[in-house]
């Protein structure tokens, strides 16, 4: 009788597993109910004293434990619904496959170069092959602390590293140590061949890689607010993504860098991904932008998505938008007209505090296992 | 008490119309006189007696049954001094009466509803209740347009849900043989806590994440309602920093302070946000801000050291005058700045972090606890967040005569390094938990031993030490007061260790402050070092003039590019050789002493190669080599200006006891006449010389010592020089420690 009875609550609590849509509560408190039954059923038909007080008959059994049963069912069934309801607020779930590479430093952010993924952390740079198996390759500025940014030659053959004390720039190969390359703090770094644009100590630097050196244009220029990010959109053209603007420059090769033209943002904007003409930002409590850059003098808002809580990170892939939404997981946005509508929600892959988009897959920081995810899409195939 | 009670005042203030003053002095009606009796309750209240607040209003209540005020003020009293046990039935019974007559005149009052379910917040049984009564409360503050209450009472429902996350967070489930953690091995055990939480229990994985969500929806509805509301934005706060999403606290910071520019909790929040993002600069800026908005009554406990002092200090720190305690703060933060090198006191900024995060978590207002007060809140200040955290369910088989500990959480907080342990009791759903049985008198016995640890603070954490020998000198001549050399040894090569650079910066300084803290010399340098190098040059000098007196000084090293530290402190004495009789320089302990052979006989430091040993640190076979300077000898009478002088040295065994040492001079000396060794545990070596002063103020005396060796220990170096002339002598001291292993 014992043992039916414990196979039958696991019958329950294996039902009872995490909902895959809503409606739960219905469908374990009929499992409930019929595992009442068959407790009651059992009751009947053994063999032994059956006086269990005032409620001993077979009827006033089968009442009380296909209620009690249905209840139980009803209850568990509830709290996955809800939590299915406060999950998937958003969107519907997507499954992603990934394979996962345990990092050794905590790690706080991610950037993508040919063949490499670059995660910096708490103690340096983390270098894992892109392919597949996400071999590990090296670690870069160890010790260096308070990583801001990183950046990788697009022929993943130098990494530049900015923190709050300065920028190293470093050679993937080799075990060669790095070198100091500008002096004071660097909020935001971007490489372009061997172009290099850096915001350091509230003006915008621009360099030229040259050996194991940066050799700096003389002139700077003067930027208001604190600069998150920077992108290059093509040789000439850079992003400077602020707290609350997205802002464009000329920046060419022999003169000086002038500013063309910028986009207001809700702050505060934390990330910037540049697609051909496309651009996302991350921005933090007041969501994502979609922005169209063919005029870097107009760059134009097409889109904003300020539903999730917090955005840490955006990638472009696939002619959709990633979101890397922290503890809520990875939603994936389809750009419609004036619109982002959210296509699905991945909760499989973790805290996901960074995001970069390659060629055939997706590159994802889960915090909460310290761990890079390499996430293999397909066109369509997302859940709604 | 007080603060309860002003708060609670603003409460009613706010709940009870202005109509209450304008009415007051109107027709001499029992309702006026009621009113009149309200107003000197809260009067009462707000000066602290609240059990004359009590009677009053009890009263106003008895004579003016129509006044919905009386029983709301009453209720809210009955309310706010009962307890959420037992014995406070009663009294909580009489205050749900009063507040259901206040809602009986006023129907549907937002303010009275979130009392009542305040209320029944304290019944167990009756939190759904009050969740229920929450929602009332809300749909009447919206019907009503009042969006400061509608956040507080999101504020509220979500304080509901995140109290039962709380129970569900860190949940561990244990795997194996084990029944559960049994809170009197812990005790007992000093390696069970941590066996049990690493290796036999496992985390549940999203524990509680729907209550949690829930409380987000409800938090963030609450600061959408009112971008400045203290209880929303503080509850939001509080979920993101338990949670550690360390970026959105300091977004939501940043929102909370841009609505509140004079909100203290506002700028206190923003201060833990960036000090978690290790921005030092705006932390500090964050935390000054705080501090300048509170008033004294407020800021008093966020800048109370008793937490962090052992308990005898701390009874005397709280009886000190406010500005003996101003000082004493003062000099406390003074003395515990781990880094002048840097422009933030990192450790204040640390504390500060603590007590803003403890306040933050683990205040509970239906408790009328502060954070800091609580004993999770004590701990948190006292040896930081805790590294491992586990909860663990009620024991199902838990028989006990107490009813109140049926059904309790157990909450263990563990510190790997320093193997500390704490175990907490407490209520599932309250925000209230205490240490459980003998862990008290453990806390406090660890208190009385490590009153406060700030390892986690990332400038403190594997901060390396500097040896230092400062060496006290005549001046020239012509000068006035002390010369100090300081002779550092740097740990360059174990802080360049492991970092992936050619070469950066190293800063060093040398802070000497007076006994009234005063800076009286700050030197800063910065130099290039090469990272690789295998063998680093680690000694630096710094030479400065003092005039004679008690100093405190810092030696002081930094690689800004790795935040890598180390540091030297100590007291120093600094004498004053100008007084004419006889005297000796402090001795130069050093891996070699030679002159510079430029002909003439040497007139002081200057003119010898001096390769000083900061560590006072040398293996077994190495020399010990010695330089010291002689003030104010007199020539003999009749030699023609030749001093005579006699030198002892000699050299004792302070912490090993071995027999048969021995050393000789091998080197240097002067004119050794007579140089003898003799002794047990201790060598005793001297000489007299006999040295033509020549327009000379000093008379140096360099010298090597091979100690034979002499087995490894610390030993006692003691040099005195005897005048035999004027019979006069003058001595110093030094310790030097003997390896068996080369340095």
């Amino acid at each position: 009788m014992m043992r039916r009875a414990v196979t039958a609550a696991a019958a329950l609590a294996l039902l009872g597993q995490p909902a895959g849509a809503q409606g739960r509560r219905w469908l374990l408190a009929a499992g409930g109910a019929v595992v009442g039954l068959g407790l009651t059923a059992l009751y009947g038909s053994g063999d032994y004293n059956r006086s269990l007080g005032w409620c001993s008959s077979v009827r006033c059994v089968g009442i009380f434990s296909t209620v009690s049963g249905s209840l139980v069912g009803y209850m568990i069934g509830h709290d996955q619904d809800e939590r299915y309801r406060l999950r998937y607020r958003l969107a519907p779930p997507f499954e992603v496959s990934n394979r996962t590479r345990i990092l050794r430093t905590r790690p706080t952010g991610l950037e993508l170069g040919a063949g490499v993924v670059a995660v910096s952390g708490d103690d340096g740079v983390e270098l894992v092959s892109a392919e597949p198996r996400l071999d590990y390759i090296g670690h870069r500025a160890r010790g260096l602390r308070d990583i801001q940014d990183v950046s990788l030659r697009a022929d993943s053959a130098r990494l530049l590293v900015g923190t709050t004390t300065g920028l190293y720039l470093f050679a993937v190969s080799g075990d060669a140590a790095g070198l100091r390359a500008l002096d004071g703090e660097v909020s935001a770094v971007a490489m372009r061949g061997d172009r290099v644009a850096v915001t350091a100590a509230g003006v915008l630097r621009v360099g030229t890689v040259t050996g194991d050196s940066v050799r700096w244009r003389t002139d700077t220029l003067a930027l208001a607010g604190r600069v998150a990010d920077a992108r290059w959109q093509d040789d000439s053209t850079l992003w400077l993504l602020t707290e609350r603007q997205l802002v464009a420059y000329r920046v060419p090769a022999d003169s000086a860098a002038t500013r063309l033209g910028s986009a207001d943002l809700e702050g505060p904007a934390r990330r910037l991904t540049i697609q051909d003409t496309i651009a996302a930002v991350a921005a933090g409590a007041a969501g994502v932008y979609l922005l169209r850059l063919t005029d870097p003098a107009l760059p134009r808002v097409l889109a904003h998505w300020s539903e999730p809580r917090f955005v840490y990170d955006v990638a472009l892939w696939g002619g959709n938008v990633y979101v890397a939404a922290g503890p809520e997981g990875l939603y994936v946005l389809h750009p419609e007209v004036g619109r982002l509508e959210a296509i699905g929600l991945a909760r499989s892959v973790g805290f996901v505090a960074a995001l970069a988009a390659g060629s055939d897959a997706l590159y994802a920081l889960d915090r909460t296992g310290g761990v890079l995810r390499r996430i293999e899409l397909k066109p369509g195939s997302t859940g709604r | 008490m007080k603060g309860a009670c002003s708060a609670l005042l603003a409460l009613v203030l706010a709940a009870a119309p202005s109509r209450l003053a304008a009415q007051a002095n109107d027709a001499d009606s029992a309702a006026a006189v009621a009113r009149r009796m309200v107003q000197d309750a809260i009067g009462f209240a707000e000066r602290g007696d609240t059990a004359q607040a009590i009677a009053r209003v009890a009263q106003a209540a008895r004579l003016a049954p129509d006044l919905a005020d009386a029983h709301f003020l009453y209720g809210l009293l009955l309310s706010r001094t009962s307890q959420a046990n037992v014995p406070s039935w009663g009294r909580r019974a009489s205050a749900s009466r009063e507040f259901e007559a206040a809602l009986r005149l006023d129907r549907g009052n937002p303010r009275y509803l979130i009392e009542v379910a305040r209320l029944r917040l304290k019944a167990p049984i009756l939190r759904i209740q009050a969740e229920r009564l929450f929602r009332r409360a809300l749909d009447a503050a919206r019907k009503r347009k009042d969006p400061a209450l509608e956040a507080e009472v999101e504020a509220e429902i979500g304080n509901v849900y995140f109290r039962r996350y709380d129970a569900m967070a860190h949940r561990r489930v244990v795997v194996g043989a084990v029944q559960g953690f049994d809170w009197e091995a812990a005790m007992q055990d000093p390696h069970y806590t941590k066996h049990m939480l690493l290796d036999f229990t496992v985390p549940v994985p999203e524990s509680g994440e729907t209550d949690l969500a829930r409380a987000e929806e409800h938090y963030r509805a609450g600061v959408r309602a009112d971008a400045a509301s203290v209880a929303a934005n503080t509850a939001l706060l509080a979920m993101l920093a338990a949670t550690d999403r360390d970026e959105e606290l300091l977004d939501a910071a940043r929102q909370f302070t841009a609505a509140a520019d004079t909100s203290a909790d506002a700028w206190l929040a923003l201060g833990l946000g960036e000090w978690r993002l290790h921005r030092g600069p705006a932390a500090d800026s964050a935390f000054q801000r705080a501090l300048a908005l509170m008033p004294a009554a407020e800021r008093e406990p966020l800048e109370d050291l008793s937490a962090v002092l052992r308990a005898p200090d701390a009874l005397g720190y709280r009886q000190l005058s406010d500005s003996a305690r101003a000082a004493f703060d003062s000099t406390y933060w003074w003395a515990a700045e781990p880094l002048r090198l840097t422009p933030e006191n990192e450790f204040r900024l640390e504390h500060l972090a603590r007590v803003a995060y403890a306040d933050l978590l683990f205040s509970a207002p239906d408790l009328r606890l502060r954070g800091w007060q609580t004993d999770r809140g004590q701990l948190l200040v006292r040896y930081g967040p805790p590294p491992v955290v586990g909860t663990f369910p009620p024991d199902p088989q838990e028989n006990t005569d107490d009813v109140l500990q049926i059904g309790m959480i157990t909450t263990v907080w563990y510190y790997p390094e320093g193997n500390l342990r704490f175990v907490f009791f407490g209520p599932p759903a309250y925000n209230y938990q205490r240490l459980v049985g003998d862990f008290p008198s453990y806390a406090e016995n660890l208190r009385a031993q490590v009153p406060s640890v700030y390892n986690n603070v990332p400038v403190a954490h594997g901060m390396d030490s500097i040896l230092v020998q400062p060496a006290a000198f005549l001046p020239p001549a012509d000068s006035t007061g002390t010369d100090l050399v300081f002779f550092a040894g740097i740990p360059v090569r174990d802080m360049v260790t492991g970092v992936d650079l050619r070469q950066g910066q190293l800063e060093t300084g040398l802070f000497v402050s007076d006994t009234a803290r005063r800076d009286v010399v700050v030197r800063r340098h910065t130099e290039s070092v090469t990272f690789g190098a295998g063998d680093q040059f680690e000694n630096r000098t710094y030479e400065t003039r003092l005039q004679a007196g008690g100093y405190y000084y810092r030696f002081e090293a930094l690689l800004p590019d790795a935040m890598r530290a180390a540091r030297a402190a100590a007291m120093l004495a600094v004498d004053n050789f100008r007084v004419d009789t006889l005297s000796l320089s402090d001795v130069v302990v050093a891996d070699r002493v030679a002159p510079k052979e430029d002909g003439g006989p040497p007139r002081g430091r200057q003119d010898f190669f001096i390769a000083p040993n900061a560590a006072m640190r040398f293996h077994r076979t190495d020399p010990v080599h010695l330089y010291a300077e002689v003030y104010h000898l007199r020539p003999k009478p009749g030699s023609e200006g030749v001093a005579e002088f006699e030198v002892t040295l000699r050299l004792r065994v302070d912490t090993i006891q071995r027999t048969g040492i021995g050393a000789r001079i091998v080197g240097g000396v002067l004119d050794a006449v007579g140089a003898s060794a003799q002794g047990d545990n201790q060598v005793l070596l001297s000489f007299v010389s006999r040295e033509p002063i020549g327009g000379r103020d000093r008379i140096p005396i360099y010298l090597a010592l091979d100690l034979g060796g002499a087995p490894a220990g610390v030993y006692s170096l003691d040099m005195s020089v005897k005048d035999l002339t004027t019979g006069r002598s003058a001595a110093r001291h030094r310790t030097i420690t003997i390896t068996e292993a080369p340095r």
